[in-house]
């Protein structure tokens, strides 16, 4: 059994319609689902195929059957396939093919066959009506003012809604097929004027390397094709809303849509990007600059707070003030465990509750949270297996992370990293994790653009949509790595 | 930073006990440390945290601290500790064996505040009326003392290391005394390096402070009475033929009250019966004229001794 239509490539079709449909019967000997109806009319013998549950059967009956039985028009023998398809057929979209491979493609994206005997040629016909999941508010990336579109799993809708934002010839679409038994499209959307060329070509080589058998979701391409594999700050974005696709595509970046996912894949990304939310540029800048602040202070403190706290309770309680110190001391008293390892267990623990209430529904969700912040902050410290120092200071990092959800795997292997550093060499030890980190982060690149471009240069045009987001009439130029800066002209004042 | 001279082993803050004040005495032979200590979770919880007085004796320091840190179930750390206590019956060999156990042990804050008094284990025994620890409390009540008086104590290890790198090496500590159970400030102690000279009341140490410039924004308090106190001038002169040293002191007191002038006169006159200088003059010549501080320096003490200081009060008013 081959494994993807590619490997039919080199199967001819003949002009005997059943010798063609014994070739279509074999390949999908074990596929229930095929359908076929065999028509005759105005002498001609033909067979429709498709595949159950993936067409509209209402087109397919109105554009093809209907047509076939119906119209009396005895189609050219030279061009048959050419003559059916302009003369007899009632369908918007007919494309002709002689290619097994092409045709496999079709009836397995919910297109239907129509194989016509005495013609070496088939038509494939569109009568795609598989149901989609609908238009929905992603759950991940709600938002308080601004629309409330979200992708779904049809490829073909998502670009609809996303080019209904973008209503210029410049939206240029690409198709690539990626996956050997998948067989899964890909589609490359930029704006021809805005898009860097480089960074298109490289991505194309990039997806031409990729071999595997199946993708299901855009992360498969993702973690194939981005830079810097093993960081743990993610170097390709990825949205469920089509005005975030079109917003990044306004920037000069590259959008991949995916068949079979909502989650469409942007290009290139910059570390400023963990920090935007969707809704910053819907609302008034000043209320948008708070919450961007906030998230760059929160990352830190995130992963600060707890290695700082341990190092200065165990290396250098000389920093501590003194009924500080002597608070901790009595609050700690008892605890079994050395305030490194409850810091690790607490941190481990919030992982757990906060992995568990997303994956859980709603209504044991809010018990679990109850049983966890009771049994935990309540009994754990009355119990002395926990101290109060410490829960707190988990707590509060933990939180702090939840601001930053696009780091949120980063900052947890970041907290606990740095949490080791600090239990080793104190202060020492954080400073130098510290370091190695920014070091890092200012070493990666997304597609040949610096990581952290927009830090790099104390330039108000790249300071404008980092730490804050300044006003719209401000913002003149896009991100500094576009080729066309200029997003408006001049402000007129009204 | 612990990374900076050599790898620091973490400790838990309730694995130690937490040193408040540290104190020394010496009777006899014998050198006793005294270490007032912070115990938390001491199995009350509404006494939590409790403070206790521990005691070692031995040949000297460094003997006596290790006779105390034997009768512990935990080490001492001594990061927070915040005053030294010197008794009386250290001597100089002693209190120097103190200071450099001091400023070696990379524990000890240079900004600790050195005390004296009497008896070093009697004023930490005492209970704290309005802090965790008796020695947190002592150093509250210094710097009341201070912004009452106006005077200013240099007694802190940083500022005592300081003095004894000058020419002439001496500072002030601060002398509290017990009585009734209760704890006062009665004046100061004047070391000239390690030798303890001279213990002033509180009007000597006020004389002192002024003429140290040790005193704040010009005010002082002498009971009731704040003083506006300048000085104004300091003169010396040396007379190469005869060998002799004059130095001349004017002090500026805004005041009419003829009493309390007298009073401060009265103060200064007992001071200057004594024949050490005290009051840094010598420092004075070497940052001012270092070629004279060149040909003394070696018997500056008997020139001084030897030599006249006369101070002038003026009120207000007075010319």
């Amino acid at each position: 059994m081959a494994a993807g239509c590619n490997d039919y490539s080199k199967t001819e079709l003949s002009e005997s319609l059943s010798e063609n449909l014994i070739i279509f019967r074999n390949i999908f000997k074990k596929d229930a689902i095929l359908r076929t109806k065999n028509i005759s009319a105005n002498g001609r013998e033909y067979a429709v195929l498709y595949m159950d549950g993936m067409v509209n059967v209402a087109m397919l009956n109105d554009s093809v059957v209907r047509p076939l039985v119906m119209v009396d028009i005895i189609p050219s023998a030279e061009n048959l396939a050419e003559s059916v398809s302009k003369q007899i057929l009632f369908a918007s979209e007919v494309k002709k093919t002689n290619r097994i491979d092409d045709a496999l493609r079709a009836i397995l994206y919910g297109d239907t066959l129509l194989l016509i005997d005495g013609s070496r040629e088939l038509l494939i016909i569109n009568t795609k009506g598989w149901r989609t999941r609908g238009i929905s508010e992603p759950e991940n990336e709600r938002i308080l003012q601004g629309p409330r579109e979200g992708f779904d799993e049809a490829a073909l809708l998502n670009i609809a809604m996303i080019r209904r934002k973008l209503l210029t010839p410049d939206f240029c679409v690409e198709i690539e097929r990626i996956g050997r038994r998948t067989d899964t499209i890909v589609f490359i959307c930029y704006l021809d004027s805005l898009v860097d060329a480089k960074i298109l070509k490289e991505l194309k080589r990039r997806l031409s390397k990729i071999d595997i058998d199946g993708i299901l979701d855009t992360n498969y391409i993702a973690e194939q094709i981005r830079d810097n594999r093993y960081s743990l700050f993610k170097t390709t974005g990825s949205t469920e809303r089509p005005d975030i696709a079109a917003a990044a595509l306004l920037e000069g970046r590259i959008a991949l849509v995916v068949d079979g996912t909502p989650v469409v894949m942007t290009l290139p990304y910059l570390f400023s990007q963990n920090f935007q939310s969707d809704e910053d540029y819907y609302i008034n800048f000043f209320v948008a600059s708070v919450g961007r602040f906030l998230r760059y202070i929160c990352f830190f403190l995130s992963i600060s707070v707890p290695s700082v706290f341990i190092s200065l309770i165990t290396f250098h309680k000389e920093l501590l003030p003194t009924t500080f110190a002597v608070s901790i001391a009595e609050l700690r008293g008892g605890v079994p465990f050395s305030s490194v390892g409850e810091c690790l267990m607490l941190i481990f623990i919030f992982e757990i509750l906060r992995e568990t209430g997303v994956r859980m529904s709603q209504s044991v969700g809010h018990a679990l949270s109850i049983v966890g912040g009771l049994v935990i902050g309540q009994a754990a410290v009355e119990a002395k297996i926990v101290s109060a120092p410490i829960l707190i200071v988990v707590a509060f990092s933990g939180i702090s992370g939840l601001m930053v959800p696009r780091l949120k795997g980063a900052v947890f292997y970041l907290r606990v990293l740095s949490l080791i550093a600090s239990a080793l060499f104190g202060l020492y030890g954080y400073i130098a994790f510290m370091t190695i980190l920014f070091i890092h982060i200012f070493s990666l690149s997304s597609f040949s653009v610096d990581y952290t471009v927009s830090l790099n240069y104390i330039k108000p045009q790249s300071l404008k949509d980092t730490l804050f987001r300044a006003a719209w009439f401000v913002m003149k130029k896009r991100p500094l790595f576009n080729k066309n800066l200029t997003r408006m002209g001049e402000h007129k004042n009204k | 930073m612990c990374g900076c001279s050599g790898y620091e082993y973490p400790s838990e803050t309730d694995m130690e006990y937490m040193v408040s004040s540290l104190g020394f005495d010496k009777n006899g032979e014998k050198v006793s440390a005294f270490a007032e200590i912070i115990v938390v979770n001491s199995g009350d919880g509404e006494k939590s945290p409790e403070v206790k007085l521990f005691e070692g004796v031995g040949e000297n320091v460094r003997s006596a601290l290790y006779s105390l840190n034997k009768g512990l179930a935990k080490p001492l750390m001594v990061k927070h500790c915040g005053l030294l206590v010197i008794g009386d019956g250290i001597d100089a060999d002693t209190l120097n064996d103190i200071f450099v156990f001091s400023f070696e042990n990379k524990e000890i804050t240079q900004a600790i505040k050195v005390v004296s008094t009497e008896n070093a284990g009697e004023l930490l025994s005492l209970k704290a009326n309005s802090n965790i620890a008796l020695g947190y409390e002592l150093t509250t009540a210094l710097k009341q003392n201070s912004r009452h008086t106006g005077i200013v104590y240099k007694n802190r290890l940083y500022e005592i290391a300081a003095s004894l790198e000058k020419k002439s090496p001496y500072y002030a500590l601060p002398v509290f005394s017990v009585s009734n159970d209760k704890y006062s400030i009665d004046g100061v102690k004047i070391f000239f390096d390690t030798n303890a000279v001279l213990t002033t009341d509180e009007k000597g140490a006020i004389l002192h402070a002024i003429m140290s410039n040790n005193f704040k924004n010009g005010e002082i308090k002498l009971g009731s009475e704040c003083f506006n106190v300048k000085l104004c001038s300091v003169k010396y002169d040396f007379s190469y033929k005869k060998n002799l040293l004059k130095t001349d002191v004017v002090i500026t007191v805004d005041t009419q009250n003829n009493d309390n002038l007298l009073m401060l006169k009265n103060a200064i006159h007992k001071q200057t019966v004594l024949k050490t200088d005290i009051y840094g003059i010598l420092d004075r010549i070497y940052a001012e004229k270092p070629e004279l501080f060149s040909k003394i320096k070696d018997n500056y003490g008997s020139l001084f001794g030897l030599g006249e200081i006369n101070f002038t009060v003026r009120g207000r008013g007075d010319e």
